[in-house]
């Protein structure tokens, strides 16, 4: 009998030893089959079937690669459509029962930028500064600022709220990024030492400038940015007013970004007045377009011209320009969006009483409803359903008249508008009115590249790579329209990661979508997750008294306290899986686009055996791959762990179904080893010890 | 048994079905009144097919007469007994057959044919003696005596028997194979596991005639050069375990089993192993590993067992029926039984006939027979008279064929072709009256349930295709579910591991591919044609036909019944549960359900 085999794979007719699986076969043609219950110390189980080829000999059929073994005459096909979809499909079942969060909510679902708040706030709690801001960094690149600005979708999201209330999460940015201040920080990552020679030019320094400007240095291009103020910032400076963000914190990090990374930035320069848009386009490899979203659109309505009525942005500009606004004792603010509750909070700060009318209901604002709280702590008057139609001369002020509005019935797109009450005009007398009810980007300065018909550039897909000129790229607000810091910066970071596809020749798609289980909105979790949780308190952050807010522009947000924020830090759940690094159903299900939906039915819930000190199951993330099972009978020879129930309630338990401290084990972790997901894994200090070192 | 020795010989059916029908009782009452009558004598014998009769009470006379009784109980005793050992005319509602009255047949015996079942209900299933005065053991000592184990095969190979355990492999085929593998030990196995819900065959064939399995078991186990052999048995078949054990302890007193067997050169020793009752350890390498100790979980193929089987030894599995055929091929030769049957599916077939037959039992056919002959010659038509609709073959593994389908011959290739399966020969028949939804539902519930839980396409794939079913059932499906259903079938089939799973589908795939329009209904007109799905149907009175009786009243178990005696009574639909018990006891068709 001879020994080898002849065998024809994917077309091609090849010799192999005989007894060689498939699997075994692909790996030294360099194809790489997904496996989740195979492992080459244990016998072979052929339970998942993520491994499925297409064997087209004999009785053929989709056959476990994993464990099927060549025969002569063999014919397989290791990739075609039916196998891919096979595959997905085993993923979209398995992740149909599955319970489980690759990433934290607060990270996967709060977050627009997906910062790692588990993994900092751990860092946090041991103190260890520098990595932690070095972590948030990697998403964030001014955790200080972000820390300040940021309205905090994370902590809406955040699981402790079923145990007491949300961690505190966005001040801890700001708190990190502070001691790392004291430790003489910060401390940026360093720029690869070779440029890649790629000229990069970022047109506004804003967040979503900045964070470009940031992660390109990192990957290794030169970047030379343009700004027409005499500093960087953007909004963050010229929009949000100091007692939000103190100017040296932005002055800081935006420092830091350019020092330390080596960006080169031309202040007080504007682009299509000051330098030639196409001359740019010539010179460079390739141009970001990140110059916000700043010029107010007009109401339209008449007396907009007359004096005593402003912008809302150009105040706050002049505000932090530190020029002298005159605003009067009176002040109506138009809008609901940040710039009309910020406009309005100024105003009372430089002494007046502010009123903010807006045209729809307090549920349609586009400002957070953090901000909105806190406009109305400082005084603010807010009047919703409220429109101006017309503003004239009063005497030395203004007559501001006013129709009141309602909702109308959702039309198909599900959005309700408002319409004039007949009969309901009234006037309000003001010294002035600032007008925030928008913001457009102005795009003339790009002449002969052709924007859409909202004055807007057409990308292509989620690559941020405009439709016009392959080079061009456009992110944060000019992008999306007036919209949160955070989700400028997102959109910064996978820019960057577009543009450095564009220059290295490949496929420019952006960053790739980030696969992560998820078992559930907060309204829909089972008590038992929470059980092992006491309640406590969450550590609220001390703000500057109401009363001493006007005729300053102090912080609000006072100064954190180490060991409160401390304490903040080791309230988190640690809902992030334990696993997603190594994770191989998480590997896969991103690599096949797998959908978690699909197949949505009856599923399996939250049950963990914690008893054993080093080893812990987590029930509701285990595939029934049984690797373990066999690692413990055939490796450690120990038979600790089988399976109880059949069917669809098959599942893996120490035996008799005995907590696992209480049987035999000793800890050896060879099931931890083959476990493909976190059904059985490390604890965590000797994961982390292990990994981390 | 012939010879009667000048007695009346009364013979009662003790097989599980007749037991369950009172067959004990009866027996009891006939012993306790035949004390004083020394003319007569009383045994019993085991099923003789005739489920639909049980009890049944066989009468032998000195004459050569014969009479046969069935739904007979303990109450009639004293009204029959007399007439009968008078030999005098007995109420004929009880006649089933009487030899003075030769045109009296019963037409559910036409058209049988019985090999394996030849012995069942004829002999006494405790005694080994009528088993040998019937041929027993002869076939047994023709192969030890007079052919070498080539031969055995050969003869095997040329019945053209294939096994009757569901895939219907090649016995022959499949015994050389074990036979080849060179190994110090062998193992040679019957697979009595049963657990197709529906399916009694081999339960049947273990109560009534165990030895038959026996010597089967044996002669395999000469053929393929195995010493040692299971029987695997369910051990919810607490009657055949006893009769099995009965017989291997006869059969050992006989030397027909054990050390030199009948003084050859031959050992073969024989063991009991109880099932733990998972449906899936009929599966030949779950089986193995159930009688190895471990949770019984399939593995993949290869390696057959026929090279590493239990405890890595070569091991031959067939099936009760497979072996209760093999004394009868040895004994009538290869040819006789290649005579009966098609060109690839020789000789005869059993099959339990269910559901809604009006005449259920176990009948034994030659292979080839169209469906039809089965359902109307021999089982009679529907029990409720109303309109024959489908029949599923092959237990849940199985499909659905309808009515248009009937005149397909019952051999292997043909029930294939229609998307069913022969199976192990489960026949469930259906009426007007079965929701095809249902059917499907009732058979997903069960593969769903019995799945080991190894593969993920069967554990959380078969979960899924029964929440859309039974999302359709309630009312609650979208077309798009049909593709889905569809799609997803074919994956299960497509990506398991062992049978359970390859096979799981077959009742959606048939029942989507012969009736769509009743998947459609209940989809798009939200309809239950046979009123089955509760969450499309309501319960109402009618009024003109309501008595007032109250019968309803008192029987619902949520009372959502007002009414008082005499007057129209009312059903408040807000508090119905649709648990039909209405419709149930109201004697004046007064509940419409639709
Ligand atoms: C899920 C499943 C259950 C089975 N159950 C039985 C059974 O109860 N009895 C049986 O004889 N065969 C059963 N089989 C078939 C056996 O695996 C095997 O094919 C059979 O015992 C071989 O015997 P045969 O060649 O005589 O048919 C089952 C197969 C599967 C996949
Ligand atoms: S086990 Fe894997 S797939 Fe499941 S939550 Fe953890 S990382 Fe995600
Ligand atoms: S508990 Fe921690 S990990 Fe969980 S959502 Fe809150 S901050 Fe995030
Ligand atoms: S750690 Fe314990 S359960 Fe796991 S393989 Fe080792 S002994 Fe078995
Ligand atoms: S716990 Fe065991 S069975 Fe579950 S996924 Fe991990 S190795 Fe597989
Ligand atoms: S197909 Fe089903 S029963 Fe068969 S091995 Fe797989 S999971 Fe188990
Ligand atoms: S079946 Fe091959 S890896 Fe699971
Ligand atoms: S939510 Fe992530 S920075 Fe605010």
């Amino acid at each position: 009998m001879s020994n080898k085999v002849n065998v024809t794979i994917d077309g091609k007719a090849l010799q192999f030893d005989a007894g060689t699986t498939i699997l075994d076969a692909a790996k030294t043609l360099g194809v790489e089959i997904p496996t989740l219950c195979h492992n080459d110390k244990l016998s072979h189980y052929a339970g998942c079937w993520v491994c499925t080829v297409e064997q087209k000999s004999g009785r053929g059929g989709m056959v476990p690669s994993c464990s099927t073994k060549l025969e002569n005459g063999m014919v397989v096909e290791l990739e075609n459509k039916k196998v891919l979809e096979s595959r997905k499909a085993s993923l979209d079942l398995l992740l149909s029962d599955h319970f489980g969060d690759c990433y934290a909510p607060c990270n996967q679902k709060g977050c627009p930028a997906n910062i790692d708040i588990q993994g900092f706030l751990f860092l946090e709690s041991r103190g260890m500064y520098k990595e932690a801001a070095n972590l948030i960094r990697e998403k964030v690149p001014f955790p200080n600022v972000l820390g300040r600005v940021c309205p905090r979708p994370c902590e809406e999201v955040c699981r402790r709220q079923k145990v007491d209330k949300a961690v505190l999460i966005g001040i801890q940015k700001r708190h990190i990024a502070e001691m790392e201040r004291l430790e003489g920080g910060p401390y940026l990552p360093k720029p690869p030492k070779n440029s890649t020679g790629k000229k990069v030019t970022v047109i506004g320094a804003g967040p979503a400038g900045l964070s470009a400007a940031y992660y390109l240095r990192l990957q290794g291009h030169e970047v030379t940015m343009y700004e027409r103020h005499p500093k960087h910032g953007g909004m963050l400076r010229y929009g949000i007013p100091y007692y939000r963000l103190p100017e040296d914190v932005m002055d800081l990090e935006g420092d830091a970004i350019i020092k330390q990374l080596g960006v080169t930035i031309h202040y007080k320069t504007e682009v299509g007045k000051d330098v030639d848009f196409d001359k740019i386009m010539q010179n460079s490899d390739a141009v970001l377009l990140s110059v916000g979203a700043s010029r107010a659109t007009p109401m339209g309505i008449k007396g907009e011209d007359l004096p005593g009525v402003f912008s809302g942005i150009d105040i706050l500009e002049r505000l932090a320009k530190y020029e002298t606004v005159d605003l009067g004792k009176r002040v109506v603010v138009a809008g609901g969006g940040s710039t009309a509750m910020d406009a309005a909070r100024a105003a009372v700060r430089l002494g007046a009483k502010a009123t903010i009318v807006y045209r729809r209901s307090e549920k349609e604002m586009p400002a957070h409803h953090v901000e909105v709280h806190d406009a109305r702590d400082e005084g603010v008057d807010i009047q919703v359903l409220t429109n101006p139609t017309k503003i004239e001369k009063s005497g030395k002020g203004l007559k501001i008249t006013c129709v009141k509005m309602e909702l109308s019935e959702p039309d198909e797109s599900g959005r309700r508008r408002p319409v004039v009450v007949a009969g309901s005009e009234f006037s309000i007398e003001a010294d002035s009115i600032i007008m925030a009810i928008g913001q457009k980007t102005d795009f003339s300065f790009v002449k002969n590249k052709a924007v859409n018909k909202w004055g807007l550039f057409d990308v292509k897909g989620n690559s941020y790579q405009t439709t016009v000129d392959p080079k061009l790229f456009v992110a944060g607000d000019c992008y999306n329209g007036p919209d949160l810091a955070v989700r400028a910066v997102a959109d910064a970071r996978k820019v960057a990661q577009s543009i450095n596809q564009f220059l290295t020749g490949k496929e420019v798609v952006g960053e790739e979508s980030r696969f992560s289980s998820y078992p559930g909105d907060l309204g829909t979790l089972p008590p038992e997750m929470f059980a092992a949780f006491k309640a406590g308190t969450r550590k609220e952050i001390d703000l500057l008294p109401v009363n001493k807010r006007v005729g300053n522009f102090n912080e609000v947000e006072q100064k954190c306290a180490k060991p409160d924020m401390t304490v903040e830090a080791k309230r988190c759940l640690e809902c992030g899986c334990n696993v997603a690094d190594i994770c191989l159903l998480k590997k896969h299900s991103q690599v096949y686009n797998a959908d978690q939906a699909l197949f949505e039915g009856a599923r399996r819930t939250f049950k963990t055996d914690y008893s054993h000190e080093k080893i812990k199951i987590e029930t509701h993330k285990c595939i029934n791959c049984n690797a373990c099972v066999r690692a413990c009978e055939e490796v450690k020879k120990c038979n600790i762990l089988g399976n109880t129930g059949r069917g669809f309630s098959t599942r893996i338990a120490p035996m008799m179904n005995m907590p696992l401290s209480q049987t035999h084990c000793d800890g050896c972790e060879e099931c931890v080893n083959v476990c493909p997901t976190a059904g059985v894994r490390l604890n965590r200090e000797v994961y982390l010890m292990k990994v981390h070192g | 048994m012939g010879k009667n020795n000048g007695h009346i010989r009364f013979v009662v059916g003790l097989g599980s079905c007749g037991i369950a029908a009172g067959a004990k009782d009866l027996y009891e009452e006939l012993a306790a009144k035949m004390k004083s009558h020394p003319a007569a004598t009383l045994t019993h014998t085991s099923c003789n097919g005739m489920c639909f009769k049980e009890p049944i009470l066989e009468v032998f006379y000195p004459d050569g007469n014969h009479l046969m009784l069935g739904n007979i109980h303990k109450k009639d005793v004293d009204k029959v007994l007399e007439p009968l050992l008078t030999q005098k005319p007995v109420d004929e509602k009880f006649v089933i057959e009487n030899s003075l009255q030769p045109d009296k047949v019963e037409s559910f015996r036409l058209k049988q044919h019985k090999i394996v079942l030849e012995n069942c209900g004829v002999i006494d299933p405790d005694d080994i003696a009528p088993y040998l005065e019937k041929g027993g053991y002869t076939a047994l000592k023709k192969v030890l005596t007079s052919m070498t184990f080539e031969q055995v095969i050969e003869e095997m190979k040329a019945s053209g028997l294939r096994g009757r355990g569901g895939a219907g492999f090649p016995t022959g085929m499949k015994w050389q194979f074990a036979r080849n593998t060179q190994s110090e030990k062998k193992y040679m196995i019957c697979n009595a596991d049963e657990g197709d819900p529906g399916a009694f065959m081999d339960r049947a064939v273990l109560e009534s005639d165990p030895h038959r399995v026996i010597e089967g078991l044996i002669i395999g186990g000469y053929a393929i050069g195995a010493h040692y052999g299971y029987i695997y048995v369910r051990a919810e078949y607490p009657l055949a375990i006893k009769r099995l054990k009965i017989a291997i302890t006869q059969a050992t007193e006989r030397n027909l089993l054990g050390d030199n067997i009948l003084k050859s050169d031959f050992s073969f020793h024989l063991k009991i192993k109880e099932g733990a009752g998972a449906f899936v350890c009929g599966e030949e390498t779950a089986l193995i590993a159930s009688i190895e100790g471990e949770r019984g979980n399939p593995r993949l193929r290869p390696p057959f067992p026929a090279v590493s089987g239990l405890w890595k030894h070569p091991t031959n599995i067939n099936n009760v029926e497979t072996l209760a055929s093999v004394p009868w091929i040895i004994n009538n030769g290869s040819a006789a039984y290649a005579s009966y049957g098609t060109a690839k599916s020789k000789g005869t077939k059993v099959f339990s006939v269910a559901g809604k037959i009006a005449k259920g039992g176990l009948v034994e056919v030659d292979m080839g027979i169209p469906l039809r002959d089965i359902i109307y010659t021999i089982g009679g038509g529907t029990s409720s008279g109303k309109p024959f609709k489908a029949v599923q073959l092959g237990g849940p593994s199985g499909g659905c064929i309808p009515e248009r389908l009937l005149d397909t011959p019952v051999d292997y290739e043909s029930i294939a072709a229609t998307g069913a399966i022969m199976g192990s020969g489960g026949m469930v028949v259906m009426d007007a009256d079965t929701c095809i939804v249902d059917v499907a539902k009732f058979f997903l519930t069960f593969t769903q349930k019995e799945s080991c839980g190894k593969c993920t396409f069967c554990r959380v794939g078969t979960t899924r295709l029964l929440e859309i079913l039974e999302r359709i059932a309630a009312g609650k499906g979208v077309m798009e579910d049909l593709d889905k259903l569809a799609d997803l079938s074919v994956k299960v089939k497509d990506l398991s591991l062992c049978g359970l799973g390859k096979t799981a589908p077959n009742p959606i795939i048939t029942t989507i591919k012969y009736f769509r329009d009743e998947y459609e209904e209940h989809i798009k007109d939200k309809k239950c044609r046979a009123a089955v799905c509760k969450d499309l149907i309501d319960f109402a009175v009618v009024e003109k036909e309501c008595t007032g009786c109250h019968a309803c009243f008192k029987n619902c178990p949520v009372k959502a019944i007002s009414g008082t005696a005499k007057a129209v009574h009312h059903i408040d639909q807000k508090i119905c549960i649709k648990c039909g018990m209405c419709y149930e006891v109201c004697k004046f068709n007064a509940i419409f359900k639709g």
